[in-house]
């Protein structure tokens, strides 16, 4: 390291290939440097980082309140490994770790602060999914249809009535009833999750109301049910259409007078609980086909979300793809940027009858078998490839090569000369770019002699 | 019109943060023009509660620093104009505000306004004839490290002759050119003196090209005659190359 241009050119370079983000800021808190892992994680570029106030640019939970790096500035003291969330340039909130240290000149004078950071939104990913931990800010939707859901959540959570979610498999009923856990009054409680398709009859009073010893053969103790375990919480029953009617009077009785009475006992318990419940099935048909009690229905019938299937929601699908994709990197340690436009077009056609989580399972077949950065059309599950609806190209591949190559030229040389040999009039007249034009050309010699 | 602004305050400023701001200062313009502020406390509240307090103020606009989607598309649609990324004062804000000169940042998706698409193999093959045809050598790619550079041009600088080297990304591989040209930005560092994005120009792609100074290149350009080889203009480059500004001085017009 010879001069000091030099060493500014050489600790850039050691700069830009570190995968931490490393900003500096001056004694102001003006950012003065800010490597490429920086504009990775906050999605903003350097030029527009360099001479804004960290705070203009982070927009962190600590920004207002106990800054790390205003710490660092004023008692010189370094900071290590400090969890920290921002807002990254699409609003999405990325959770990082930080650290800070004081920058000072040959002569100890405080010149500034630098800040290294780590983006943490992998392992975050990775505990919501383990510990199922998701949140209302958790459900990705751009739909006016879930918007109008949104609205009336917090005071649908607020309220403590029964919840009724009504949508297709895969719609996202667990994440709603998460949702309205999490933002309800009980939220420090347990939240407990009943799947009434898979209880067998003669275990569902066991299993929920629980049990006094003797009560049965291999009754040897007590043994409290999953009602017990929500008192104070939330019982969330999903798949309520599947349960048999011997057993929905059962939760009618603990719907109506909020207690039940475990096996073997002859006195009723009392249990404070928020019930929700959710359904693939349209429960009112249901009842007209005398499959599910009426005074059930309406005693869940409180507070109802429909959720839209996707194809009803289609202008998810983007959003839905990128979540997906960034999931498939954390879970696989790839680095998938996007799918192709041609990718896009097939997803937003399909029909998605597995909704959300079908969706998932297809970007998650990708992963498999892409080696590269983008997904392409290839990659696609085969019945996908084959089922996608035919976009204008791919009707046109299906023609005949020779007799299409003929059409196609012919359609060429007419919009040629319907437009007086004006190329970009004649693409457009043809639906096709200048660009593409300017192959056709080429391919079929028009013009060249 | 009359009509109702929150701004979440830090001290003066617009605060960086509208989940965690502890302060929302509530502006009621009246049809005359005249401004009433009330300043609201909104600490120990959540996201959602924020929510409701702007609605419960029945608040038309909300100006912020940071704010998360979710928010933000809540509040949109709920009829509330978001503008977010705002700094500054309140009072600056505020203002620029109701002269018009706060825009609402465009949405960095779209899946319906993509721009024309070309297919990728033609662009490339335009792209790697138009620089052959000014004089460029151009090969492909091969490192896969370096996706989604599709293609290397290189040239002698015409007026001091030594060798610049040029990535080019034809953009047509991924469905979100903003991902695509950060992507670019990622992998073409210093061994590069140029990086080119060929797409058809869109806001999205001249914003993000700009943002990351990348050249975007229109492949429905002219290209004239001052830009032919044998002249002292690099030719199709239009973005001067730092240390061979004088390659990009422009010719006199015949």
């Amino acid at each position: 390291m010879g001069n000091s241009l030099d060493d500014d050119r050489f600790f850039k370079v050691i700069l830009s290939s570190i995968a931490d983000g490393v900003f500096t800021v001056d004694s102001q808190r003006i950012i003065t440097s800010f490597n490429s892992a920086a504009e990775k994680i906050t999605g903003i570029p350097a030029s527009q980082a360099i001479g804004k106030r960290c705070y203009e640019v982070f927009h962190a939970d600590i920004c207002e309140q106990g800054c790390l790096l205003e710490k660092t500035l004023q008692t010189g003291k370094e900071s290590i490994d400090q969890p920290v969330s921002i807002v990254n340039s699409e609003g999405e909130s990325i959770p990082i770790s930080i650290s800070t240290s004081v920058l000072r000149d040959a002569d100890g004078q405080v010149l500034g602060a630098v800040e290294t950071f780590r983006d943490l939104s992998t392992i975050e990913q990775l505990r919501k999914e383990l510990f199922k931990n998701y949140s209302f800010e958790d459900i990705i939707s751009k739909s006016p249809r879930i918007h109008k859901l949104f609205a009336i959540l917090p005071d649908g959570a607020a309220s403590d009535s029964t919840v009724l979610i009504q949508g297709p498999s895969g719609s996202g009923k667990e994440l709603f009833a998460r949702a309205i856990h999490n933002l309800s009054s009980r939220r420090t409680n347990n939240y407990v999750v009943i799947n009434c398709g898979t209880l067998p009859v003669q275990l569902f009073e066991s299993e929920l109301f629980g049990y006094k010893a003797g009560a049965f053969t291999d009754a040897k103790k007590d043994k409290s049910g999953k009602i017990a375990r929500a008192d104070g919480g939330t019982v969330f029953c999903d798949e309520i259409g599947e349960l048999p009617l011997s057993t929905q009077v059962k939760l009618l009785r603990l719907l109506q007078q909020r207690e039940y009475e475990p096996l073997g006992s002859t006195s009723p318990v009392s249990v404070d609980i928020r019930v929700v419940v959710a359904t693939n099935r349209n429960l009112k048909d249901l009842v007209a086909a005398g499959k599910f009690r009426d005074d059930l229905y309406f005693r869940i019938d409180v507070v109802r979300f429909d959720l839209p299937a996707l194809k009803e929601r289609r202008e998810d699908v983007p959003y839905l793809v990128d979540h997906f994709i960034k999931l498939n990197n954390a879970r696989r340690a790839k680095n998938i940027v996007s799918v192709s436009p041609e990718v896009m077009d097939i997803l937003m056609r399909h029909e998605f009858a597995g909704n959300v989580r079908e969706l998932e399972n297809i970007i998650e077949y990708c992963f498999v078998v892409c080696h590269g950065n983008v997904i392409g059309r290839e990659h696609l599950p085969a019945e996908i490839q084959e089922t996608a609806l035919p976009s204008d190209d791919s009707t046109e591949r299906r023609i005949d090569p020779l007799s299409a190559a003929i059409d196609e030229r012919s359609r060429i040389e007419v919009a040629l000369k319907e437009h007086q040999g004006n190329k970009t009039r004649a693409a457009r007249a043809l639906g096709i770019d200048r660009t593409t034009l300017w192959r056709r050309l080429k391919r079929y010699g028009i013009g060249q002699s | 019109m009359a009509m109702t602004v929150a701004i979440p305050r830090f001290n003066d400023l617009v605060a960086p943060r509208f989940e965690v701001a502890r302060y929302f200062v509530i502006a009621r313009i009246d049809a005359a023009g005249k401004i009433e502020r009330e300043t609201v406390q909104c600490s120990g509240c959540v996201g959602l509660g924020r929510v409701q307090l702007l609605i419960d103020q029945r608040v038309d606009a909300l100006i912020c620093g940071g704010i998360r989607r979710v928010y933000r598309d809540l509040l949109s649609s709920r009829g509330i104009d978001v503008i977010d990324h705002a700094v500054g004062t309140v009072d600056t804000a505020l203002d620029a505000y109701l002269r018009n000169d706060l825009q609402k940042e465009e949405e960095s998706v779209s899946c319906l306004d993509q721009g024309p698409r070309i297919p990728l193999e033609d662009l490339i093959c335009w792209t790697k004839e138009l620089f052959t045809e000014h004089g460029y050598a151009v090969h492909d790619a091969a490192d896969r490290a370096l996706f989604p550079v599709d293609l290397v041009a290189e040239i002698k600088c015409p007026v001091c002759n030594k060798p610049l080297r040029i990535a080019i990304c034809c953009g047509a591989h991924a469905y979100r050119c903003d991902q695509e040209i950060q992507q670019l930005h990622q992998v073409a560092g210093p061994d590069f003196h140029a990086r080119v994005y060929v797409h058809p120009t869109t806001a999205q792609a001249q914003r993000c090209c700009l943002d990351y100074d990348i050249e975007l290149l229109d492949p429905n350009r002219r290209f004239t005659a001052c830009e032919r080889p044998g002249s002292h203009r690099l030719p199709i480059l239009q973005n001067a190359i730092p240390g061979h500004e004088r390659a990009f001085a422009r010719a006199p017009e015949r």
